[in-house]
C-alpha cells in the first residue's frame, strides 16, 4: 500500500517537472542524472564483484599461502613468534594502502597512499594490568586529489598522521570505568560504534563536527548494559595545538552495538582551532560548534539499517546533519555492501545551504591481510550553484 | 534539525528510493544487482565461519590482520556477569598465541579434521583474581559467524581444572537473547558434559547442533535460529576448553631444558592445575621460596652421605610454599627437571606431613614425543602417596627423584618451625 503510494508520488513528481523532481523550485534529480546513477551503480558493483571473485577464485591467495605472500610475510611471521616469546601482550602490524580517486568533470585521477604501523600492548604493574597502549602512526601521501585536505601543503605532499595514539587505563573496566589519554576518536554518533579507520565507509563526524580524532582525555565504560564515553580534548585534530581557548567536550551514551537494536544519544560542544578544515572543505569559517545527536542501528538477517541525525549551531548559525544507511553483509562480516545518503545544511542569510550526497560502496576482506573497497559518491545537492558530480574511489589495503 | 529542511532531506531520500524502484526497468536493474550480490558477493563467504570449519586447517597458516588493533575488543568487563556470584578484585589478562604447532595439537586433541579460520593468532585469557592474585577461574571469548545476523560472540567461563562453568552469548541475532534466557538450564547440561558428549551434540566437524544435541539440551521445541547459535556455543565450548587446557596446563620448555619465562599469572595457573582439585579452594597465597633458602636447602641435600640423594641438580629446581586457609602449615610445590630422550619438567606437590600428593608434568622439550611423555607421566603418578624413605639405595630412578624432593621439603619444613 505504502509502496504504491510512493510510486504514485514519484510518478507525479516526474510528470510535474517534466525533467526531474522539483524541490523548492529546483530540479535536483533529472532523468539523465538518475540513469547515470543506475548505470554507475551497476558498473561499480560489477567491477568490484569481478575483482573480488577473481581474487577469491585463487584459493591460495584467499588463504594467504601464495608464494608471493609467503615471501612478503614470512619474515614478519618469524618476527611475531619472536615477539611473542619476548612480550606476549605486544602486537605490531604494518598497514599499506593505495586509494585511487576519480571525480567527474575532468579533474584527473588522484591518489592517497599510506604506510603505517599499528601497535598495541598491555602495561602491567606488580602483576596486574593497568593500561593498554595503542599507537597508530601513518605516513600519508596525496597526489592530485580533487580536494586536497588542508593539512597538506601542496596537491602533491605527504604528512605524518596520527590516527589513534593513546593510553587507556582500563584496570577497572570490569567496574565500569576506564580512563583514556592521548589521540582518540571523539565520542559522537554512529562513528563511535564502527571501525572506520582507513576505510572508505565513513560517517558524519569529520565534516559535521570538524574533528574526528583529537588529543585529550576521556572516561568510558559500560554500566548496566549502556556504553558511555565522556571526553575533553584540545580541538586541534591531528596535531596538538593550543591556539586560544580551543577545546572539545563530547559525550555519547548508548546501548551496546552488539545487540539487535542499538541506539545512542550524543552531545558535542567545541571551539575548534579553525585551522584544519574537514576533508572536502577548503576553509573552516565556523569553529564554534554545538551538536545534539541521536543514532540507531537496527539489524535484520544479513541486513542492517543505520540512521543518525544531529542539529545545533556553527557560531550563531543553525545547522543540521543526517545520515541513513542500508547495508548487507555476509555472516562473517567480511563482505559488505552499503548505500548511504548523507545530508547537511547551514542556515544562510535567506535560505539553507544544503549538501546531500549518496554513497554506494562495497568492501571485501580477502584472506588474512587483504581488503578491497570501492565507493561511488553522487552529489544530489550542493550549496550555492556548485556543479553536481560523481566521485569514484577504489582502495586496496594490505595489513600484515 | 529544522523541520522544513529535514522534511526536504527526507523527501530526497524518499525520491531516490522511489525513482530507483519506480519503474519495471529499474526494478529489474536493482533486483539484478541484488541478485548478483546475493549470488557472488555474499555466498562466496556465506556462513564463512561454518563453512570455513570445513576447510582443511593446514591451508590457513597465519592470523587475520585485516582489522586494526583499535577495534580489538576487551572483554574484562564481562567478568562481572560471568563471575557474578564470586568476589574478585581485578581481572588479569594473559595473552597466548595459537600458532601452527598449537593448532595441530588442538586439532589432534579434539579429533577434528578441520578447525575454524579465526583460530590462529593472539588470544586473551581473562583471570578474575583476588587481592592476593589468586585466580578464581578463567574466561575466554571468541567470535564466529552465525547463520544470518553476522558474528556471534561467545564467552566461556572455566574453572581452574578447565571444566565448563558458565557462558554468555552476544550478537545481533535475537536467538542470542533466547539462549541467555535459558542459560541456567543449559549450564546444568554443559557442566556434566565431557568432550565426547559435546562432540556428539554436533554434526560431524561442523558447528551445527545434531539431533542428539537438541534432545540432550532439551531445545527441540525452539526455532532454527536458536539451534544455529547454540551449535556455535557447543562448538566453542570444546574448542575453548581444549585450547585452554593445552596452553595453561603446560610450560614451554626449550630443547636445552630451560623453561621459557611465563607471565606470573600463567605460572599461578600452572600451580592450580597441579594441586589436587579438593585443595584448590583452600589456597590463599603462593610464596616462592627465596633463592638463598633454596640454595642452602639444596646444599644440605648435596652434603648428605646418601650418594643417590646427593646427586641432586640444584640449578634446575625451584619451589613455592602454598598457604592454605584450613592449615597452619604450608604445602610445598617443587619444580624439577628430568633428562630422558629430551627434557621433562615436573612439579611435585607435598603436604605438611611430607607426603607426595600430586605430580604434574609441566612440559617437555620439543624433542620428546607425546608417547614418551605420557609413559613417564604414568610412571611418576604411581608415586602419589609416597613418603620419605631414608637411605633408599635400591629404589627405582623415579623413586629417587621423589626422595630428593621430599628431603628438600623436610628441610623447608624445619625452616618453617
Amino acid at each position: 500500500m505504502m509502496h504504491d503510494q510512493l510510486l504514485r508520488q514519484s510518478a507525479q513528481l516526474l510528470e510535474t517537472s517534466g525533467v526531474g523532481i522539483p524541490i523548492e523550485g529546483r530540479s535536483i534529480l533529472n532523468r539523465t542524472g538518475l540513469l547515470h546513477f543506475c548505470t554507475l551503480t551497476t558498473s561499480i558493483i560489477f567491477l568490484t564483484l569481478s575483482l573480488a571473485m577473481s581474487a577469491s577464485a585463487q584459493g591460495s591467495f584467499s588463504t594467504g599461502d601464495s608464494e608471493l605472500e609467503k615471501w612478503i610475510v614470512e619474515p614478519k611471521l618469524r618476527f611475531d613468534e619472536w615477539l611473542d616469546d619476548q612480550r606476549p601482550s605486544l602486537e605490531i602490524a604494518f598497514d599499506l594502502s593505495m586509494r585511487i580517486v576519480e571525480k567527474s568533470g575532468g579533474s584527473g585521477t588522484g591518489h592517497v597512499n599510506w604506510v603505517g604501523i599499528d601497535l598495541i600492548d598491555r602495561l602491567h604493574w606488580d602483576g596486574f594490568p593497568i593500561a593498554t597502549i595503542l599507537v597508530q602512526a601513518y605516513a600519508v601521501e596525496v597526489r592530485d586529489l580533487p580536494a586536497t585536505p588542508i593539512i597538506f601543503d601542496d596537491s602533491r605532499d605527504w604528512q605524518l598522521q596520527w590516527r589513534f595514539v593513546y593510553l587507556d587505563f582500563d584496570r577497572w573496566s570490569h567496574k565500569g570505568i576506564s580512563w583514556k589519554v592521548g589521540h582518540f576518536q571523539v565520542p559522537f554518533g554512529l562513528e563511535w560504534t564502527s571501525d572506520t579507520t582507513g576505510t572508505l565507509r565513513q560517517y558524519t563526524n569529520a565534516k559535521n563536527l570538524g574533528v574526528k580524532a583529537d588529543w585529550g582525555m576521556s572516561a568510558h565504560g559500560t554500566v548496566d548494559g549502556l556504553d558511555y564515553e565522556v571526553s575533553v580534548t584540545r580541538g586541534s585534530g591531528n596535531e596538538y595545538r593550543d591556539v586560544s581557548d580551543n577545546h572539545v567536550f563530547a559525550m555519547r551514551i548508548g546501548a551496546s552495538p552488539g545487540h539487535n537494536l542499538s541506539y545512542g544519544v550524543s552531545y558535542f560542544d567545541a571551539q575548534l582551532t579553525g585551522q584544519d578544515a574537514p576533508v572536502g572543505m577548503s576553509t573552516f569559517p565556523k569553529p564554534d560548534r554545538v551538536r545534539y545527536g541521536v543514532d540507531a542501528r537496527w539489524n535484520f538477517p544479513s541486513f542492517q539499517l543505520l540512521g543518525e541525525c544531529s542539529r545545533g549551531t556553527n557560531d550563531d548559525l543553525d545547522v543540521w546533519s543526517a545520515l541513513l544507511e542500508a547495508n548487507i553483509h555476509s555472516p562473517d562480516e567480511r563482505n559488505l555492501a552499503y548505500l548511504q545518503t548523507v545530508g547537511s545544511a547551514t542556515k544562510g542569510v535567506s535560505d539553507w545551504d544544503e549538501r546531500v550526497q549518496a554513497h554506494l560502496g562495497v568492501k571485501r576482506l580477502i584472506g588474512p591481510s587483504l581488503s578491497l573497497e570501492a565507493q561511488w559518491t553522487h552529489d544530489l545537492e550542493l550549496p550555492g550553484n556548485a556543479l553536481l558530480g560523481d566521485t569514484g574511489v577504489l582502495q586496496i589495503r594490505y595489513r600484515f | 534539525m529544522h523541520r522544513y529542511s529535514m522534511h526536504r532531506y527526507l523527501r530526497i531520500c524518499t525520491a531516490m528510493i522511489t525513482v530507483v524502484l519506480g519503474t519495471p526497468l529499474r526494478i529489474a536493474v536493482f533486483l539484478g544487482a541484488v541478485f548478483l550480490g546475493a549470488v557472488f558477493l555474499v555466498p562466496v563467504s556465506l556462513v564463512h565461519g561454518q563453512v570455513a570449519a570445513e576447510e582443511p586447517s593446514g591451508r590457513l597458516v597465519r592470523p587475520d590482520r585485516t582489522a586494526p588493533f583499535c577495534s580489538s575488543p576487551n572483554y574484562a568487563a564481562q567478568a562481572s556477569q560471568l563471575f557474578s556470584e564470586l568476589e574478585f578484585d581485578d581481572v588479569v589478562e594473559v595473552n597466548f598465541l595459537i600458532n601452527d604447532q598449537l593448532r595441530k595439537r588442538i586439532q589432534a586433541d579434539l579429533g577434528a579434521d578441520y578447525l575454524p579460520y579465526g583460530l590462529l593468532g593472539k588470544h586473551v585469557m581473562y583471570f578474575p583474581v583476588t587481592k592476593t592474585k589468586m585466580p578464581i577461574g578463567m574466561m575466554h571469548f571468541r567470535k564466529m559467524a552465525g547463520s544470518k545476523f553476522g558474528l556471534v560472540t561467545v564467552g566461556w567461563r572455566l574453572d581452574l581444572q578447565f571444566n565448563l562453568v558458565d557462558f554468555m552469548v552476544e550478537g545481533r541475532d535475537p536467538a542470542t537473547i533466547e539462549i541467555m534466557n535459558i542459560r541456567n538450564e543449559l549450564n546444568e547440561k554443559f557442566r556434566g558434559a565431557g568432550s565426547e558428549q559435546l562432540k556428539s551434540w554436533l554434526e560431524d566437524g561442523t558447528a551445527q547442533l545434531s539431533s542428539l544435541g537438541k534432545r540432550d539440551l532439551e531445545v527441540e521445541h525452539l526455532n532454527d535460529g536458536v539451534h544455529d547459535v547454540l551449535g556455535i556455543v557447543v562448538y566453542l565450548a570444546r574448542l575453548t576448553r581444549t585450547s585452554a587446557k593445552l596452553r595453561f596446563s603446560e610450560q614451554k620448555v626449550t630443547v636445552s631444558g630451560n623453561e621459557i619465562h611465563e607471565p606470573s599469572m600463567a605460572d599461578h595457573i600452572l600451580h592450580f592445575v597441579s594441586i589436587p582439585e579438593a585443595l584448590i579452594e583452600q589456597v590463599v597465597d603462593l610464596q616462592k621460596v627465596a633463592s638463598s633458602e633454596l640454595k642452602a636447602a639444596c646444599a644440605t641435600v648435596k652434603s648428605q652421605k646418601d650418594e643417590v640423594l646427593s646427586e641432586i641438580h640444584c640449578e634446575s629446581i625451584s619451589a613455592s610454599r602454598l598457604i592454605m586457609s584450613g592449615s597452619s602449615e604450608p604445602y610445598y610445590s617443587v619444580d624439577s627437571r628430568m633428562q630422558l630422550v629430551g627434557t621433562l619438567s615436573i612439579r611435585w606437590i607435598v603436604n605438611p606431613q611430607l607426603e607426595l600428593i600430586g605430580v604434574h608434568v609441566l612440559g617437555s622439550s620439543a624433542d620428546m614425543s607425546e608417547e614418551v611423555k605420557a609413559m613417564e607421566r604414568s610412571s611418576l603418578e604411581r608415586h602419589i602417596g609416597a613418603r620419605l624413605i631414608p637411605e633408599a639405595e635400591c629404589a627405582s630412578g623415579t623413586r629417587i627423584l621423589v626422595n630428593r624432593v621430599l628431603t628438600l621439603c623436610q628441610i623447608f619444613k624445619k625452616a618453617d618451625h
